[in-house]
């Protein structure tokens, strides 16, 4: 594959209507081509929305092939999505440990306490 | 089976928990993957020695339930001792204002207590009674009357006409940014600014490791719809926590 490749498929290529080894050759091109990527990232810039509105998406693994592979050529070709990729995973991670030890699980206040182990005291009808 | 009442199924692939009333049934796939901080939480759990001795932790669990049925004082307050603080967390990140919390801890305590003849063994106690405590608060939330909440729109990315994001920036290593427990108050403040909705779905998934389904079941809303709460919620936590992150230019 090369450049004159990718301008005869253009259409198809963004269009993802290549057979499969097609796209990912040419995809493989435009990754290592100056000039391809600067064609084929205006086209790309017009899914930024898409691609942000899919991440949830994307990083579960649930989106088609093709859906895919289109997001992660985006990705590789906008800065300002790959950041916000980042910022989004970084966003995620931080949220899971911010709950992590030592910093809560604090003890129960001794009146809580008291009232829950009082529990077994009630009479059955009461329980 | 009664109002409140827990019983325990288990299935080829992944332990469930059902609590009634209302459709909440709880399977959780993830927990029978192998991993590191879920292994090592049953093992805390399950292996305190005063309890055990040599026993393992499903026995050892059974051994703490059998002295529960029987009114063991003692087996009460080492319950409420060794999974009281967890819940309380867990109940805190949901319902944020602690009176609240607290009164939902103790619902658990007591749905738990009242459920203890189901309780098999097949999934820990401490797994077990920590879906109770989940589950508390999320009740409470369904049963009060619900207010107009802020509008998360302002939180989330925004876009030109043609689609181009706007004011996207790159953000700093947050190790590099403050000590890892500042990052954690700076985070469990967003957490608690999110509106409620949005917040229960990112509590549930990315905190409490729920699948989709399971989160769904306990809030009453379609899986689509956590989907979409999940990633609106995380956009609007990006932006709340991003001003303490951005890289510094210049």
């Amino acid at each position: 594959m090369n450049c004159q490749t990718l301008r005869q498929k253009l259409a198809e290529y963004v269009g993802e209507m290549l057979p499969a080894a097609d796209r990912d050759a040419l995809s493989a091109h435009i990754l290592g081509c100056t000039e391809c990527t600067a064609l084929v990232k205006p086209l790309r810039d017009l899914a930024c929305r898409e691609v942000i509105d899919s991440l949830a998406d994307y990083l579960d693994g649930t989106m088609s092939g093709a859906d895919s592979r289109s997001l992660a050529l985006h990705l590789e070709l906008c800065t300002e999505c790959e950041d916000y990729l980042d910022a989004y995973q970084q966003t995620i991670r931080l949220a899971k440990t911010s709950s992590e030890p030592p910093c809560l699980d604090p003890p129960l206040p001794d009146a809580l306490v008291r009232t829950v182990l009082a529990w077994r005291n009630r009479p059955p009808e009461a329980r | 089976m009664a109002p409140g009442a827990v019983q325990e199924t288990r299935t080829a692939k992944s332990r469930e928990l059902q609590i009634d009333p209302g459709h909440l049934s709880m399977p959780n796939p993830r927990r029978d993957l192998v991993e590191p901080a879920e292994v090592a939480y049953d093992a805390a759990m399950d292996s305190d020695p005063s309890e055990l001795g040599a026993l393992s932790p499903a026995n050892g669990d059974m051994s703490l339930v059998e002295r529960l049925r029987r009114g063991d004082e003692a087996a009460f307050a080492s319950l409420v001792e060794q999974f009281g603080p967890r819940m309380l967390a867990a109940t805190r990140r949901i319902l944020v204002q602690e009176e609240e919390a607290q009164d939902a801890v103790q619902e658990a305590f007591f749905q738990a207590f009242r459920a203890l003849g189901q309780f098999s063994g097949q999934s820990s106690l401490g797994t077990w009674i920590h879906r109770i405590a989940i589950n508390a608060p999320l009740m409470r939330l369904r049963s009060k009357k619900r207010r107009p909440e802020t509008s998360i729109e302002d939180l989330l990315p925004k876009f030109d006409g043609g689609g181009h994001q706007i004011d996207a920036q790159s953000w700093a290593d947050p190790e590099s940014v403050c000590s890892a427990e500042e990052m954690k108050r700076i985070v469990r403040r967003g957490i608690e600014e999110l509106p409620e909705s949005f917040r229960t779905v990112l509590v549930l998934r990315d905190i409490e490791e729920l699948d989709t389904e399971e989160t769904a079941q306990l809030i009453g809303i379609t899986s689509n719809a956590v989907k979409v709460r999940l990633h609106r919620a995380r956009q609007a936590l990006k932006t709340l926590i991003e001003p303490y992150l951005l890289e510094k230019r210049g």
